[in-house]
């Protein structure tokens, strides 16, 4: 390799590097966060207009997402059930590391529902019960769910759960019961309201929250600027979660 | 004395129901309350009669379309009608004087939000509160 390429290199990836963090400033600014995600009044319904998404930087997580996993786990209540095996809890979210293996390099990061465009768990469901609303969340409603299951064995995220037993105590933003499929609804209840999901609030240094149809919002302008990776991008899925640094 | 007979059963009938009303179950008394009885009256009148389907316009509102008016949301219901857990006492939707489960199991019906739905209001307080 010649000296001049080197040098090209090199010159890529400062740039490189200090977008990102220029980027992450723009993230990390506590007013920017604030006017992010408007409250919607409470008589208006989910607009088409919006779609909300979520980017993590896995560079910048330096426990690999355990503290969203434990805000996730707070908010929601799962987790915990009393009578399931390692094996059948729920898992909204689960930590997934991966290794390079010619640099060794491990790269851990949080792995929830995707909020595909295109969700295979809502083509595949029989009463309805799997849908996206219109502001693009992917949610299960328990009230019509029969817990076929078919959603867990559509979804290529394992993003889905399975409550087996009777449930106690639930949380009152979060209803969680036996016989049907639950996974990640982004929060709804607190989008809704116009806060941030749970996840994005514990880790607010490596995520960010916002609508991917408007170009102002700090996702979108991270987004065109630098790009991001979908997990399993091969299968077209237009995902809602994007991340840097897999 | 054939023509007697239809009035005869109907005065047996009318004896068995007496003692008979449509008064609900003694129910558990709601936390806050409205100003004036008449609009308690309405209240009363209205939920007794219409609360299910309520419940059911509203939780379809809710859940595809992200409407969260308070009224005739299930947060409202329970955060009224049943009293926050404290350490001292825990209603649930197990225990026949949960607001809720009173008139259900009065008149044999058995409902199953509380399978998934927060049978109890959030504890206001932070002392610990009874599993």
């Amino acid at each position: 390799m010649t000296e001049q390429s080197d040098n090209l290199i090199d010159r890529y990836r400062r740039r490189f590097l200090g977008g990102l963090a220029a980027s992450a400033a723009m993230v990390v600014a506590p007013g920017v966060i604030l006017r992010e995600v408007q409250a919607k009044p409470d008589e208006q319904a989910a607009s088409h207009k919006i779609r909300w998404g979520m980017l993590i930087d896995t560079n910048k997580l330096d426990d690999g997402g355990e503290a969203m996993i434990t805000a996730c786990k707070n908010e929601h209540g799962w987790g915990n059930d009393p009578h399931a095996s390692a094996a059948q809890q729920a898992q909204w979210v689960r930590k997934v590391t991966f290794k390079d293996a010619l640099t060794k390099h491990e790269t851990s990061l949080p792995v929830m529902c995707q909020h595909c465009e295109t969700a295979p768990c809502v083509d595949v469901c029989p009463t309805g019960a799997s849908f996206k609303r219109a502001d693009g969340i992917v949610l299960v409603d328990k009230h019509i769910c029969i817990g076929c299951r078919y959603c867990m064995m559509a979804c290529p995220y394992k993003a889905r759960s399975f409550v087996h037993e009777h449930l106690e105590n639930q949380k009152p933003q979060s209803p969680r019961g036996i016989g049907t499929v639950e996974s990640c609804n982004l929060c709804v209840h607190r989008v809704d309201k116009g806060e941030q999901p749970a996840c994005i609030e514990a880790a607010s240094h490596a995520a960010v929250f916002g609508d991917l149809n408007d170009p102002d919002s700090a996702i979108s302008k991270a987004l065109s600027k630098y790009g991001a990776q979908q997990i399993r991008a091969d299968l077209g899925l237009n995902t809602g979660v994007r991340y840097w640094g897999i | 004395m054939m023509f007697l007979r239809p009035f005869a059963l109907l005065t047996l009938f009318a004896a068995l129901l007496v003692g008979c009303d449509s008064q609900p179950p003694e129910l558990m008394s709601a936390v806050k309350s409205f100003a004036t009885k008449e609009q308690t009256a309405v209240h009363v009148a209205e939920m007794r009669r219409n609360h299910m389907h309520l419940l059911m316009h509203k939780r379809d509102e809710t859940m595809h379309q992200g409407i969260r008016t308070p009224k005739y949301s299930l947060h409202g219901c329970i955060d009224c009608h049943v009293p926050a857990p404290t350490q001292q006492r825990v209603v649930k939707h197990t225990d026949p004087e949960h607001f809720c489960v009173t008139c259900h199991l009065d008149v044999a019906v058995k409902v199953d939000c509380f399978q998934c739905h927060a049978d109890r209001p959030t504890p206001t307080t932070t002392e610990g509160v009874k599993p």
